[in-house]
C-alpha cells in the first residue's frame, strides 16, 4: 500500500501513529470510562421514561381520585384512561423501536441505519406530539374539569380553558422546536451518509 | 505487555478491561488515525475519547469472530461517522478523561513532515470514501473492508480505485 504515499518517510510516520496516543493511567482511564458509561446509561434510561413516568403517575392519581369520588367518578376514570393511553402508546412504540434496532447488522451501513431509525423515531414522536400527547392531554384536562364540577362556574371554566390552550400551545411549539433543531438535522445527516454508501 | 496492563483489576468485568488494555497496547494507532481523519484541532481529542469509550463498551461483546483490528476499525469508524462536533463539549463536561489519555496533534508533531497534510486531504473526502481510504492506507483487505462497512467487495474496489487516484494526485501535487 506504500504506493499511496509519495515517500517512505511519510509511510513510516503513518504506521507509527500509535505513539501519539499517550495513556497516562490505564487503570484510572478504565474506571473513568466505566463511570461515564453508567452516566450514559442513566441518561438514556431517563430519555426513554421521561414521558412515560408522568403519564403513569397521572393514571394512578386519576384512578385513585375516581375511586374516592362520590359524584362523577366516571370523569376521573376517563381522565385516567387518557393518561394510560399516552403511557401505553409510548411504551409500545419504544419497545417496537428497540426490537427494530436490534435487527441491524454490526457494520457501518447497519450502524448508520440503526442510528437513522433511532433519530427518525424520536423526530417522529416530536412531529406527531399533537396526536399522542396534546389531544389526550386536552381531553384529560376536560374530564378533570368535569369531575371537579368546574363547568358550573362559567368564568372559571373560561379561565381554565384559556390557560389550558396556552399551555398546550406552548408545549406544541417547544416539542416541534426540539424535533426541528435536534433530531431532524441528524436524520438529514445520516440519510446523506447512507446515500453515500449507495446501493450495494 | 505494558506494565500498566498488569494493574487492571478494577470493579466490573476483568475480561473486558484486560481485552481493552490489550487493544490499546497493540492497536492504539487505529484510534489516532480514525480520530484525526474525522476531526481536526482540539476536537481530535474529544473524538478519540468517544472512541475509547465505545471500544471499552464493545470489549464485552467481542467474541473473536473477526480479527481485533477489524473489530476496532468497525467500532471506531461507526462512532466517528455518527459523531457530531457539538457533542464534544458535552462529553468533555462529563469526564476529565483528557487528563488520562492525551493525543498529540498533527499540527505540532509532524505537519512539516506532511502527515498533517495527509489528514487535511483525507478530510476533504466524503465520509464513506474517507473510511475506505483510511482502511486502505492501513493495508486492510477488500474482504475486511466489506465486513467493516457492509459494502460488497466489488463496490469497495470500484469506490476505492477512484478515491486512491484522487488521493495520490493531491499528495503528489504537494510534493512537486
Amino acid at each position: 500500500m506504500s504506493e499511496q504515499f509519495p515517500n517512505d518517510s511519510l509511510r513510516i510516520l503513518w504506521d507509527d501513529q500509535g505513539k501519539d496516543l499517550q495513556i497516562n493511567d490505564l487503570k484510572e482511564l478504565t474506571m473513568n470510562l466505566q463511570e461515564v458509561h453508567r452516566q450514559e446509561q442513566r441518561r438514556l434510561l431517563w430519555l426513554n421514561v421521561q414521558e412515560i413516568v408522568p403519564a403513569i403517575g397521572m393514571f394512578l392519581w386519576f384512578s385513585w381520585q375516581g375511586m374516592q369520588a362520590t359524584t362523577r367518578p366516571w370523569a376521573w376514570f376517563a381522565a385516567a384512561a387518557t393518561a394510560f393511553g399516552v403511557a401505553a402508546y409510548l411504551g409500545a412504540t419504544s419497545l417496537r423501536q428497540h426490537k427494530r434496532e436490534l435487527a441491524f447488522p454490526n457494520t457501518t451501513r447497519g450502524e448508520l441505519e440503526r442510528a437513522l431509525s433511532q433519530m427518525a423515531h424520536r423526530a417522529n414522536l416530536y412531529r406527531t406530539v399533537t396526536w399522542w400527547y396534546l389531544i389526550p392531554c386536552a381531553l384529560g384536562i376536560t374530564f378533570v374539569l368535569i369531575a371537579a364540577e368546574v363547568p358550573a362556574n362559567a368564568p372559571l371554566t373560561l379561565g381554565y380553558a384559556v390557560f389550558a390552550i396556552a399551555f398546550l400551545a406552548g408545549l406544541y411549539r417547544w416539542n416541534r422546536k426540539i424535533g426541528r433543531e435536534k433530531y431532524e438535522p441528524k436524520v438529514a445527516q445520516l440519510s446523506q451518509l447512507i446515500s453515500q454508501l449507495g446501493a450495494n | 505487555m505494558h506494565p500498566n496492563n498488569m494493574r487492571i483489576r478494577v470493579a466490573g468485568n476483568d475480561h473486558q478491561n484486560a481485552l481493552f488494555a490489550e487493544w490499546l497496547d497493540n492497536h492504539r494507532g487505529i484510534i489516532v488515525k480514525v480520530a484525526r481523519s474525522f476531526a481536526a484541532g482540539a476536537e481530535v481529542e474529544d473524538l478519540a475519547q468517544e472512541i475509547l469509550l465505545r471500544l471499552w463498551k464493545s470489549a464485552a461483546r467481542f467474541r473473536g469472530e473477526s480479527s481485533a483490528s477489524t473489530w476496532i476499525y468497525r467500532v471506531a469508524l461507526n462512532r466517528a461517522l455518527t459523531w457530531q462536533r457539538d457533542e464534544g463539549a458535552a462529553v468533555s463536561r462529563l469526564r476529565p478523561t483528557a487528563e488520562l489519555a492525551e493525543i498529540a496533534t498533527t499540527d505540532t508533531v509532524d505537519s512539516a513532515l506532511g502527515l498533517g497534510r495527509v489528514y487535511e486531504v483525507l478530510r476533504g473526502f466524503p465520509e464513506i470514501d474517507r473510511s475506505l481510504l483510511l482502511l486502505s492506507l492501513d493495508g486492510v483487505s477488500y474482504v475486511e473492508m466489506s465486513e467493516i462497512t457492509g459494502l460488497s467487495t466489488s463496490n469497495v474496489g470500484a469506490r476505492l480505485s477512484r478515491a486512491r487516484a484522487r488521493l495520490s494526485q493531491e499528495l503528489e501535487a504537494d510534493h512537486e
